[in-house]
């Protein structure tokens, strides 16, 4: 290592980042040319796919809603430290719940009212839901990461149980779903080609709160709590309450209600579909920081979307290509942002040194 | 004679920094050499490369006269060279037999062997060993016994032991040098590394003396005294002013009964009290009690029992109450108390942030008062370098505490605990950190310094308390310093007295 | 149907069904006693799977399950470098492969059999006959009907022993997990083992994964291992982190696994989401008692003590 260049030994960190990023899209690469795909084609087809034409666009842009929003949730407590996955959970018990509310009302109520009480009833779903991980990681150090990977399959027997039975569309006899919202209850559609619903411009005004929060005396302290929780306590915050207050900002379950009351417009067994973990690598990608969050919750739904257009492009690769992407998306931003703290710890660490009149 | 092990003209730097200077040290066989030296004098280097743990950037390790190159700690292990380390480096999860499988050649894990090699060592030397135990169901004492045996199983010749009464009692020490003694009489070459001259005296036969990376002194031990060995240790230092001021008013810091819960180092039954402008200094041997003493008296730890409480108001294991109160903590791992890879703007404001307002403006936080601030400290505590956006990471240990000290004293707090302040700290950042002790007292801060470090404690406090094993043993005036009251009473000997 | 006939079939059923889950939670008993995680361990198994079919394919049920087990190998490296020696976070990487595992299984499904094309079958595992002890009353059935992977699954619990207590080996690798810094200074080097765990838990995941399809259904669909690895994870915790805790936690949520199965047959009267909840419930109930002691030491004595023969850390805590 001695042998390289002194500038580029300095810029080592940035240097091993951009080379992760350009390994990943050179495997991405070998698995579309490896399935006999056009590389040209490909890239086209998922430009097409993901942004295309109005109905493309707009349903990448609906995709990446509930993402943005999982997100957030998730890197409030990615700030104290907190790895959480269990945005998946809580959003299904918050569209349970507020579908739930929603049936309650029925048709004769106010949009006015029937959407706010909604929104809360999902937000009081997944709060519940976040309840018990960090609990139980409190009271009987059970990692909350394992907890609530199995937590997952409880809030799905749950679902599929309440489908088939309490919550059943009496009018269907196909797959299990619920009877169809009330109008008031379901959110405005945006007058553009394509679904998408105004829960985007929610998404978008809570992403502007979060920057604002962001600059507070509590998000520093929270990210203190991550590093040094003792230093946090002397600044108000105590062990039990970070861990539960990270975990009860659940966004996840406003999620919920949004899947339901915008999307579907009824509750489904597929409400979820994976969220918790792409959740999570929007937040890493995001960097933690809203507009990142924005960003990478457009580029990660649209490698959900473009996928679907590199299968017909290509004729041969699959839609997998997709998640596949996904997945060394986050890999090699983990690996990326990991090269560049570990040389900022080795320049940290040589200035250190030259001050230093007492040996290590 | 040829020397078993001989460093010759060694010289070891790290990046930029020169920590040894051409070192040439001996070790005869069947004699026990003392190397000694403050702090940061550069002993634990030299050991390192000894051990094969470092390699010298200049000048040679020779193994009974011959030039030798460890690739590592087994190579060295190989050539006969056994250590002892500080830091006991024992795996606790393993037993002693397992532990010395772990270093051993063989593939397949033979703990009854293993057993066996330890007891013979072991009783060959005189020493007293449980081969299968866990490590961390061992005292303290046990362990080092233990790591000694090892050493021996693996076939040294040669001993390096560093600072090995550090944790340990008068009674253990004396056994520890009686069968040091007869392993040199036995014909080992022994190396101790100790920066506290009664040992010399008592068990080594030649001594050399590092400052600053450098040999001052290289002398049987019989034909120099004490003063040259201070002489050569130490040099000059800076004076430090004596108080002035005077103590009146009310206490400010005050333990009653104080009790953690009954696992291992805590405290019981722990009071103390001290006044506006005192400086109370807790001595006692490591391990006693101290840490749980200084978060206990800092409001971080909560108690089973007791209160402790600034200016009257109760912080018991309320760390936001105590700060709100303007109680300071500076602990012993200073890293603890900063943020290693934020900018020196967030760990400067640690303390102060929020407290009534202080650098927030409309709920935010205003990043231009915090960094003024931050400059304005790194300035009046010397700091280098001196740039607020660096992580406190890049600070070296004297600047990180200098950061520290002046964070935490900043405002003249009601109460500072601190924690072994000058712990690992070379002689000028020491003194200067010492006379903001000084400062804060004579500005009417309430001090207890927590330490183990008698010259400290002798430095700064106004008023003496000795911890054994979680109490209070005894009390005493600065002006009464005794050295012999004051070991009967860290060897837990002597009635116990509250102060 | 008589109750012992019902609990026979439910016992039957959990010993058929607990080997991924023994196979997948050995693997991770190495990696977790360096101190790692290893959260991407579904996505290693269904690489392992599909890998498994394919090898299968090309040369029956041994090629497939050595094809597993190299699939499981590349990624437990990639896991394994990327987090000990690049050293990101490895509950994040775990997350990546993990989504980059169940993508690529599904990849490589759909590549090679695009829609259209029938799903062939490949060869299974070997029948195992054990007449003698057929006739034991009520688990005779299940275990004679285990089938082999059941009995690999044994061998290599007994293998995984043998090094993490009787090796140089194994002992250095529990060292690096319980402390690391201490290992450093023997010369152990805690990114080698970490890298070297890495790499045993991808290899035991891959196997894993294979012996899903390869039991007995001969084909792989998207997401068949239905989260096993998961459950292998909370199994290794409630197994304490040895190969023989580790059975008995996967035999008691096989026991309700294979129970929920049955009652999606036969009416049980409660619901049959319950039974199906009920293997994750039971598991986390497991956990909640016993994690504590799992991860809780005795506390290191750094007590000096005046005589020269103290007594031992009174707090027993293991």
């Amino acid at each position: 290592m001695t042998a390289l260049p002194t500038w580029l030994h300095r810029r080592r960190g940035p240097l091993i980042a951009a080379l992760y990023v350009v390994a990943g899209f050179a495997v991405v690469f070998v698995l579309v040319v490896a399935t006999g795909g056009d590389l040209g084609a490909a890239l086209g087809g998922w430009f097409t796919g993901a942004f295309g034409d109005g109905y493309n666009l707009t349903q990448t842009l609906s995709n990446a809603t509930p993402l943005a929003l999982v997100a957030i949730g998730v890197s409030v407590a990615l700030r104290a430290g907190v790895v959480t996955v269990g945005a998946e959970g809580q959003l299904i018990v918050g569209a349970i719940l507020s579908t739930v509310v929603a049936l309650l009302l029925g048709p004769d109520a106010s949009p006015a009212v029937a959407l706010p009480l909604g929104a809360v009833a999902g937000v009081i779903g997944g709060m519940l839901w976040a309840l018990p991980a960090p609990g139980a990681q409190i009271r009987w150090d059970v990692k909350e990461i394992l907890f609530t990977l199995l937590a997952h399959y409880l809030a799905v027997s749950l679902l599929t149980y309440l489908l088939r039975t309490v919550l059943r569309d009496p009018e269907t006899n196909a797959s299990p779903q619920s009877p169809p919202l009330p109008l008031p209850s379901q959110l405005p559609q945006l007058p553009v080609s394509g679904r998408i619903h105004v829960g985007i411009v929610i998404v978008a005004l809570i992403l502007l709160g979060a920057w604002w929060w962001s600059r507070t005396r509590q998000a520093f302290v929270l990210e203190v709590y991550g590093s040094r929780p003792v230093l946090a306590a002397r600044l108000g915050l105590t062990p039990r309450s970070p861990v539960l207050t990270a975990l009860l900002v659940s966004a996840a379950g406003l999620a919920g209600w949004m899947q339901g009351a915008g999307v579907t417009q009824r509750l489904e067994p597929s409400v979820s579909g994976g969220i918790g973990f792409a959740g999570l690598a929007v937040a890493v990608l995001g960097r933690g920081n809203p507009l990142g969050i924005a960003l990478a919750a457009i580029v990660y739904s649209a490698l959900g979307t473009g996928a679907a257009g590199v299968q017909i492009a290509t004729g041969t690769t699959p839609t997998a290509i997709g998640t596949v992407t996904q997945g060394i998306l986050l890999l090699t931003a983990a690996l990326a942002l990991a090269a560049l703290q570990l040389s900022r710890i080795e320049k940290a660490d040589t200035i250190a040194a030259k001050t230093e009149t007492v040996p290590a | 004679m040829t020397a078993s092990l001989a460093l010759l003209g060694a010289s070891k730097s790290y990046g930029g920094a020169q920590v040894l200077h051409a070192v040439d040290l001996a070790v005869q066989p069947g004699s026990i050499h003392a190397l000694v030296g403050e702090n940061g004098a550069g002993k634990s280097t030299a050991l390192k490369i000894l051990a094969g743990l470092e390699q010298p950037t200049a000048g040679t390790v020779t193994v009974d006269g011959a030039p030798a190159v460890f690739s590592g700690r087994a190579s060295a292990i190989r050539h006969g060279i056994g250590l002892v380390p500080q830091q006991l480096s024992l795996i606790p999860e393993l037993t002693l037999a397992e532990n010395l499988v772990l270093g051993q050649p063989e593939r397949l894990a033979r703990r009854r062997r293993a057993g066996r090699l330890l007891r013979e060592a072991a009783g060959s030397a005189g020493l007293p060993v449980e081969p299968d135990v866990r490590v961390r169901d061992l005292g303290l004492a046990q362990r080092q016994l233990g790591e000694l045996a090892i050493a021996l199983a693996q076939g040294a010749r040669i001993l390096l032991l560093d600072e090995p009464t550090s944790a340990l009692g008068p009674f253990e020490t004396a056994a520890l040098f009686e069968r040091v003694r007869s392993l040199a009489a036995a014909g080992y070459a022994v190396l101790l590394i100790t920066h506290r001259l009664d040992e010399v005296r008592l068990v080594a036969d030649t001594v050399t003396v590092l400052s600053h990376g450098r040999v001052t002194l290289s002398s049987p031990v019989a034909d120099v005294s004490d003063e040259d060995l201070v002489r050569a240790m130490v040099g000059s230092v800076p004076p430090v002013p004596r108080r002035e001021h005077t103590i009146a008013g009310e206490a400010r810091l005050e333990l009653r009964e104080a009790s953690t819960g009954s696992t291992g180092t805590g405290i019981d039954g722990v009071s103390l009290s001290v006044r506006g402008g005192e400086v109370v200094g807790v001595l006692g041997v490591a391990g006693n009690g101290q840490t749980a003493l200084a978060e206990a008296a800092a409001g971080i730890l909560p108690l089973r029992s007791g209160t402790v409480s600034v200016d009257g108001a109760t912080v018991t294991g309320r760390p936001d109450r105590a700060a709100q109160a303007s109680l300071a903590y500076v602990p012993e791992v200073r890293i603890d108390a900063l943020l290693p890879d934020a900018p020196l703007t967030r760990s400067a404001v640690l303390r102060t942030l929020g407290l009534g307002g202080r650098f927030l403006r409309r709920g935010r936080i205003d990043t231009r008062a915090v960094r003024r601030f931050t400059t304005e400290l790194l300035e009046r505590h010397d700091v280098r370098p001196r740039d607020p956006d660096l992580p406190a990471r890049a600070l070296s240990g004297g600047n990180q505490q200098k950061l520290l000290v002046g964070r935490e004293l900043d405002g003249a707090p009601a109460v500072a605990v601190l924690h072994g302040p000058t712990q690992g700290l070379d002689l000028h950042a020491s003194a200067v950190i010492r006379g903001e002790v000084r400062a804060a007292a004579a500005a009417g801060t309430a001090v207890l310094l927590v330490s183990a470090d008698t010259d400290e404690i002798r430095d700064l406090a106004d008023r003496i308390l000795i911890l054994s094993k979680g109490r209070i043993v005894d009390s005493l005036d600065a002006a009464d310093f005794d050295s012999a009251r004051i070991g009967r009473g860290m060897a837990g000997l002597g009635g116990e007295v509250s102060a | 149907m008589s109750p012992v006939e019902f609990w026979t079939v439910v016992l039957a059923g959990a010993l058929a069904l607990c080997a991924p889950i023994v196979i997948a939670g050995l693997g991770e008993i190495f990696l977790e006693r360096t101190g790692g995680f290893n959260v991407g361990i579904e996505g290693m198994m269904l690489v392992g799977a599909v890998f498994g079919v394919l090898g299968a394919h090309v040369g029956g049920v041994w090629v497939g399950v050595l094809a597993g087990i190299l699939a499981g190998l590349v990624l437990g490296l990639l896991m394994g470098v990327a987090s000990a020696i690049a050293k990101a976070d490895i509950v994040i990487v775990g997350i990546a492969i993990g989504l980059l595992g169940a993508g690529l299984s599904v990849f490589l499904f759909q590549a090679l059999n695009p829609a259209g094309s029938t799903n062939q079958t490949v060869q299974t595992q070997p029948p195992l006959h054990l007449p003698l002890i057929e006739g034991i009353p009520v688990i005779g059935p299940g275990l004679a009907h285990a089938g082999t992977f059941f009995y690999l699954s044994l061998v290599l619990v007994v293998l995984s022993w043998l090094v993490l207590d009787h090796t140089r080996f194994g002992l250095r690798l529990r060292a690096v997990g319980d402390d690391e810094s201490v290992a450093k200074t023997r010369g152990i080097s805690p990114t080698r083992f970490r890298l070297g765990a890495a790499v045993i838990a991808g290899g035991f995941a891959g196997l894993a994964g294979a012996t899903v399809p390869l039991a007995s259904i001969g084909t792989f669909s998207p997401g068949m291992t239905g989260g096993a690895g998961f459950v292998a994870l909370a199994v290794v915790i409630i197994g304490r982190r040895t190969p023989f805790g580790l059975i008995a936690g996967a035999l008691l949520f096989s026991f309700f696994n294979s129970l929920a199965l049955l009652a999606q047959t036969q009416s049980l009267g409660l619901p049959v989401e319950l039974f199906q909840a009920l293997p994750y419930l039971a598991t986390l109930v497991v956990l909640c008692v016993v994690s504590r002691r799992v991860w809780r030491r005795g506390r290191v004595v750094r007590r000096a003590s005046t005589s020269p023969t103290p007594s031992p850390e009174p707090e027993g805590a293991r």
